[in-house]
């Protein structure tokens, strides 16, 4: 399948599922004439739309055999699996700084990220780490006083 | 029109000239970093423009703009990568001086030739932004709906390659902007019953997600081989037999970057390449283009750097913002409770007047702390990435927390970066996007105020003069574009039938 094509049905799948969770809006008696389910269904039915039409331009593309120019293009978005391994540091983060608090979380980020993309597990990685963590902890807890999550342990 | 001496009066009662040139720095290092973009250098700085007052806040973006269009000049001359997508065209005879032993002085020509791009930008800002305003004071509901109709069809028809990808794009853009508590009935719309949603979803996620957290996705992976090593470099400013040769493509620069400033969606890329090409037209040495021509240089950086002050004219007159870096900056107004627009002039004049004396600031300190802080640029670009990597995520997961105190927010950062990832996998343009979360809430609620104003009589769309001129230009703008995609399909499959 060529870019477009799957683009189309992933772009129709979600204008589904987008107009599925607009039936849900309740009704009020404040509403105008529009309402506040309008828009929503408009928006479904225009992605929708707009899905099938890319779609078509991908599967009729195909049959031509013409070759996508978006394939024929150099990849500027590295590997999906390693893209989401990236992501999921970033969720790890979000689980546990609640728990570890921001200056240990955010060392561990550091730290992990850096490890994930290429670099050997060192002491010199602990020190950046370490010292980045507190670098961030003075710019947002010292400087603009933003209340970072303290954690469970401290 | 808010007067010079008002305008220079903030320089005392708030901190413009250090603020602008922390601004100015820290765009010139992010610009410089290959792969980070103008947009995303400011949508990293967004969330910490929190804690500051509306002025400084503004001023700090502004400056940052600038500074990533000057920044993004310096790789690209050094190491043949553009550090933004504007200095693209800076790259080919950039390189050359590079490879030719003349890198001090292809910088000293960007730098010099940013300068003098920006400060004409600066000043046509200053020129055409109230006046344009003015005219939107007589908008009614109607105009409103017109304007931000007119936003998202321009945008979306100017995506290069595909409209309707565009399309698609500024469709779920919107999508995102329905969550929420409906303007006008007060319902709660698509929240799940989570209370994290009922004030809907903040354009700033999606941008930070959309463009910081969607790049260093796609850089994932590719990192640890990506270093570059550059020796030292010492600026070189142009002498004055260099500078009358200039002028020229200086001219051809800024008068392109003002024009595609001004018109939604074309931007700096654009700007840079057309002036190369009007400048090797014009130029007395068209030879030399290609084999480190110092006009070569200088027409396309001063194009970007002309457009990072007049793309702001659309955006402060009507809201619209032109380009992905503008869209930023429409966000930190949004994030201030600020609306562009003629109000924004008669309420936050203070605001407009410190973007431009910050803007102004910005520009000429450019040729200071260009000189300053190359030794960091070039200190950072031999830096290895996965470490860059690791603080811009930490920067961003920080920055964003600090908005709400939400870790539900930096889900949604998250999500958006996904989002993002898979757009840049199928070639969806961010934009759209971006300007869907924007005017989404503008062009349904003017909507629907109109239909209240006139008992649900649709002809109020046209009886209102400037809605029906702006709904013209809208749907000129789909069917041009519309008529461009059959034109380009057409040609695909002519040459498709063509024998080899």
């Amino acid at each position: 399948m060529n870019k477009d094509l799957t683009s189309g049905i992933i772009l129709c799948c979600v204008a589904l599922a987008y107009y599925a969770a607009s039936r849900t809006i309740a009704v009020s008696s404040l509403e105008d004439e529009f309402g506040p389910h309008g828009l929503p269904n408009i928006l479904a039915i225009a992605l929708g739309l707009t899905g099938a039409l890319l779609a078509a331009r991908g599967f009729f593309a195909r049959r031509a055999a013409r070759p996508d120019v978006a394939a024929a293009e150099p990849s500027t978005h590295g590997k999906p699996l390693r893209a989401l391994g990236l992501l999921a540091i970033g969720f790890a983060y979000v689980l546990l700084v609640d728990k570890l608090g921001y200056a240990v979380s955010i060392a561990l980020l550091i730290a992990a990220v850096a490890w994930y993309e290429g670099l050997r597990p060192s002491w010199r990685l602990a020190a950046i780490s370490i010292a980045g963590a507190a670098l961030f902890w003075l710019i947002f807890v010292g400087l603009l006083d933003v209340a970072q999550p303290a954690g469970l342990l401290f | 029109m808010p007067s010079l001496l008002d305008a220079f009066a903030l320089l005392y009662s708030t901190p413009i000239i250090p603020i602008a040139l922390l601004g100015l720095t820290w765009g010139v290092v992010g610009g410089a970093l290959p792969g980070i973009s103008a947009s995303i250098t400011m949508a990293l700085l967004l969330p910490l423009t929190y804690s500051l007052d509306p002025t400084s806040a503004i001023v700090l973006l502004a400056s940052t703009y600038i500074g990533a269009e000057y920044g993004g000049s310096i790789p690209a001359i050094l190491i043949r990568t553009p550090g933004t997508n504007s200095a693209a065209a800076t790259v080919v005879d950039g390189y050359e001086m590079t490879r030719q032993g003349k890198a001090g002085e292809a910088l000293g020509i960007s730098l010099w030739s940013g300068t003098i791009g920006g400060l004409f930008g600066l000043v046509m800002l200053v020129l055409l932004t109230e006046p344009l305003s003015r005219l939107a004071l007589a908008f009614t509901p109607m105009s409103y709906f017109g304007l931000g109709l007119l936003g998202l069809t321009v945008i979306a028809s100017m995506t290069a390659g595909s409209p309707l990808k565009g399309l698609a794009a500024a469709l779920m853009g919107m999508m995102v902007a329905t969550v929420g508590t409906d303007p006008i009935s007060g319902v709660t719309r698509l929240t799940f019953d989570s209370a994290d949603l009922l004030s809907g979803i903040e354009p700033i996620l999606v941008m930070v997600g959309l463009f910081a957290v969607s790049e260093l996705m796609s850089q994932s992976g590719t990192l640890a081989a990506a270093d570059a090593v550059v020796q030292s470099v010492r600026i070189r400013l142009p002498r004055l037999a260099m500078m009358k040769r200039l002028l020229r493509p200086q001219a051809i620069g800024s008068g392109i970057g003002t024009v595609e400033g001004v018109i939604p969606g074309a931007g700096g890329t654009i700007a840079a390449f057309l002036s190369y090409n009007e400048a090797k037209r014009w130029s007395k040495h068209p030879e030399e283009f290609g084999k480190g021509s110092p006009e070569g240089v200088a027409a396309p950086e001063t194009a970007n750097n002309t457009v990072a002050s007049t793309a702001l004219i659309p955006l402060l007159s009507f809201g619209i913002p032109g380009s992905n870096s503008a869209a930023v900056l429409l966000g930190g107004f949004l994030l201030h409770g600020l609306v562009p627009g003629p109000n924004l002039f008669m309420e936050n004049a203070a605001v407009v007047q410190g973007l431009y004396v910050g803007s102004f600031i910005a520009t000429v300190g450019q040729l200071l702390v260009g000189f300053m802080i190359m030794p960091v640029c070039l200190w950072l670009v031999n830096r290895p990435r996965p470490y860059l990597a690791a603080f811009i995520l930490a920067l961003v997961l920080s920055g964003v927390y600090s908005l709400n105190s939400s870790l539900f927010d930096l889900s949604v950062v998250l999500v958006a970066g996904l989002v993002g990832y898979a757009m840049r996998i199928f070639g969806f343009p961010f934009l759209p996007a971006v300007l869907g979360v924007i005017l989404c809430p503008l062009v349904e609620s003017s909507y629907r105020r109109s239909l209240v104003l006139a008992a649900g009589d649709h002809s109020i769309f046209i009886e209102d003069r400037i809605c029906l001129g702006l709904l013209i230009a809208a749907a000129l703008f789909l069917a041009f574009s519309m008529l461009r995609e059959f034109r380009a399909a057409a040609q695909s499959a002519e040459a498709g039938r063509t024998p080899k």
